[in-house]
Formats: structure tokens, sequence, C-alpha cells
């Protein structure tokens, strides 16, 4: 991570401490309990809604096919003022996510825990919930 | 959900383009100036007023603190903090035969919040307006939350020519309201409410024989809101809340946004109850 990352990456983190550690359920309700994921995709679709903005990727499995993701995040005003505004994720990009898996076993549905953009843009979107503590860090 | 919230901002902007075409009273300049932090928002200095002598409430106001402000449920939160949430110091006062509901409620809330699958949150749980637009017969109250508990925009006409209730309206969430001034205090007065809204996060619910009255007060660059709830049904007595303190934001990054719809899809893959 370059300078200009370290410098967005400490921006963001300190709009998110700065925002509400508050939503509309708590993050270990839905979120946890196995260890981090990391998809590496194109954004297929984006659901730019509230209480939770999804993310749709594209990945690609063991065997070549087009495995989709849904991924779960903030609300559009916490992510707008966080620097990802709609534009920013709009299909066709390529992103590496790092996720955290749904615990009632749905498949390939996850909170983004961070996102990376081909520019090089990070962005460190743990929930501050205590729910999401133990999986606060690094991006691989 | 989606349909409810278009309809919604569809009234927002028809009612804010047909009442800013018509204020005609309002003084030039009068909040063109940038907007003062909340330490030094003054109550000294000389109330700007309309042309009929009211305190002028036109403009976009702010708690002070930017990051609350587009979060919602003001009555339930007081404000937040890195640690969390600090509830109101003055919950609604219930019958103590229906504090076991309001409980039963609290615990079943992300299933049985009106709120938490985008219904309208409705009078009085809107809180304060993020916008006011201010004319010699009416006032329009705006609202824009997108970052925490309540999502979307409403707006709410409030008539202050002398009028009388409506006695044709249907029941609905946001209620029927008239305003008056009592000296420089714009009082709004709303009944006719549903009871399919909650009051706050915890399972403050109500009947239908809510009555709310909402006081703005604008002295110098402070504008004071506070709410009185009434519901002889569940309270013991009024619910008087704490005032709040708004100063007027001219910040162009502040200004009303017209919010994305509010479509809940998480309810299913939730494995316990809890909230925040």
């Amino acid at each position: 991570m370059g300078p200009r990352l370290v410098l967005a990456a400490g921006t963001i983190s300190l709009l998110l401490s700065a925002a509400p550690a508050i939503a509309h359920h708590s993050f270990a309700a839905e979120f946890g309990d196995s260890p981090p994921v990391t998809l590496k995709g194109t954004i297929t679709k984006l659901d730019w809604i509230n209480p939770h903005v999804y993310v749709y990727l594209g990945v690609k499995d063991e065997d070549g096919k087009i495995v989709n993701w849904e991924l779960e995040s903030w609300p559009t005003g916490l992510l707008h003022k966080s620097g990802i505004t709609r534009e920013r994720l709009m299909p066709g990009q390529e992103v590496t996510i790092q996720t955290v898996r749904a615990k009632d076993g749905t498949k390939n549905l996850a909170w983004i825990r961070n996102i990376k953009f081909a520019d090089g843009a990070y962005f460190e979107l743990s929930s501050r919930t205590p729910g999401a503590a133990d999986h606060q860090g690094p991006p691989d | 959900m989606g349909r409810f919230l278009i309809e919604r901002k569809l009234a927002a902007v028809m009612l804010f383009l047909s009442v800013s075409s018509s204020l005609a009273c309002r003084p030039a300049g009068a909040q063109n100036e940038k907007a003062p932090k909340a330490t030094t928002a003054k109550t000294s200095k000389a109330t700007p007023r309309m042309t009929d002598g009211h305190p002028d409430l036109n403009g976009r106001w702010t708690t002070g603190d930017k990051e609350f402000d587009k979060v919602g449920d003001t009555a339930y939160i007081v404000r937040t903090t890195r640690s969390g949430r600090v509830k109101a110091a003055v919950p609604p006062p219930y019958k103590p035969e229906l504090l076991a509901k309001v409980h039963d409620l609290d615990e079943n809330e992300v299933t049985l919040d009106p709120n938490f699958k985008c219904h309208p949150p409705g009078v009085p749980r809107l809180g304060s307006p993020q916008m006011i637009v201010q004319s010699s017969g009416a006032v329009v109250l705006l609202y824009d939350y997108s970052d925490g508990l309540l999502f979307g925009n409403w707006a709410r006409l409030v008539p202050t020519d002398g009028r009388a209730h409506r006695k044709d309206a249907d029941e609905s969430t946001m209620g029927d309201s008239v305003g008056h001034w009592e000296g420089d205090t714009l009082v709004v007065d709303v009944d006719n409410f549903e009871d399919a809204t909650w009051l706050g996060i915890d399972g403050w619910f109500h009947s239908t024989a809510m009555h709310v009255v909402e006081r703005f007060t604008r002295v110098g660059d402070v504008l004071t809101y506070q709410v009185t709830v009434e519901d002889p049904n569940v309270f013991t007595k009024p619910w008087v809340q704490d005032p709040k303190k708004l100063i007027i934001d001219t910040d162009p990054a502040d200004a009303y946004t017209e919010e994305p719809p509010c479509v809940e899809k998480d309810a299913s893959h939730l494995v316990t109850h809890d909230h925040n």
C-alpha cells in the first residue's frame, strides 16, 4: 500500500469511527462466525438502496465458472460520506473485496469488510459493532 | 415500500416547488452567511423575521453533529458516541400494565418494528425536520434520512392560516397538522394518527388516540424544537421530550438530498433478534 492509499484508508477509517455506531439490526445477528473470505471479481450489479447497499460480484471458481456473490454494506449515506459513491460501484469494475459470510448458511451472501479498486483505492468498511471486532484487521 | 417512498418524494418536490414560489415575505439574504458551529451559534443575535413579523424558520437545520443528522430516531437516541448510543433521558411513560407488551415488542423489534421494513416512521418518530420552507400561510417540513435508523424523504405541509383540523381525512402515519403562532413560537398540533407506527426502536407503540404538539422557537441563530406526545390509552401522563437545539446550516455539502429507496432485504437472514 503506497502513501496515497495509506492516506485514503486513514481518512475513511476516521470517517467511519466518527459515524454513529448504529444500524437497524445487530451486525452479529447476520454475519460472522467464519474466517474472512477474499473475493476478486467484476461487479455485475449494484443495488444502491437503504438500509443496506448490495454489490453483486461475479467471481471465477476453481472450474473457471462465474459465481455471483451478494455482498452487503452500509447505508448509502455512510458510504457516500466515506467516498464510495454510486458511480464508484457501477457494474463492470474489477475489485477485490474481503468479506464476512452470513451466519444462516446462505451461500454466497456476505458483508463487505474492505474493498480495493483497480485504481488502487482502498476502503476499510469493517463493522463498528462489537460482533465484528474479531474480524477487523488489515486486508490480504 | 419503494412505491410509498416514491410517492412521498414526489410530494416533497411538489410541495417544495409550490411553496418556494410563494415565499413573498422571505427577507433576502437572511441565511446566506456561512453556517456557524454549534459552539458559536448565537442566541443573542437578532432573530431574522419574515415581513409578517414572525421569526424566519427558513433554511436547513443541523444538530451541529453532522454525523448524526441523517440517522433519525432522535427521540430515542440523544446522541451517539464511539461506545454506542445514549438513550433518551425521558422515555415514554407507559402504563404499568403495558410495560410487558413494550418489552415483548422490543425483544422482537427486527420482526415487528414497522420502520425496520421501511414503513414510514411517521410523526413524531421523524423528529425535527432537516429543512423548513416557510410562507405567510403555511410551513413545509422536510425530512432527509440515509444513515442509520430511518431511511427516506418525507414532507409535511402545515397550514398556519388559522384553519382547524380536517374532519374528512383518513388516519395516517403523519397525522393532520395545523400550526399557529404563540408569540415567537410556532406551535404545530397533530392528530388523526393511525397506530401502525412506533415512537422509537424499543417497542414504543401508541394508539390512534395519540396527539402530538411540536414547538419551534427561533432565537437568534438557534432553533429549539420540543415535542409533547399525549396518548391517554397507553401513557400515564404526557411524554414531554427534552428540547433539541438546532442551528442554521448553509454548508452546500449538507444540502437536502433525494435519497434512494428503502428496500429491506436481510430480515430473513438474521439468526438472532439483537438490535443495537
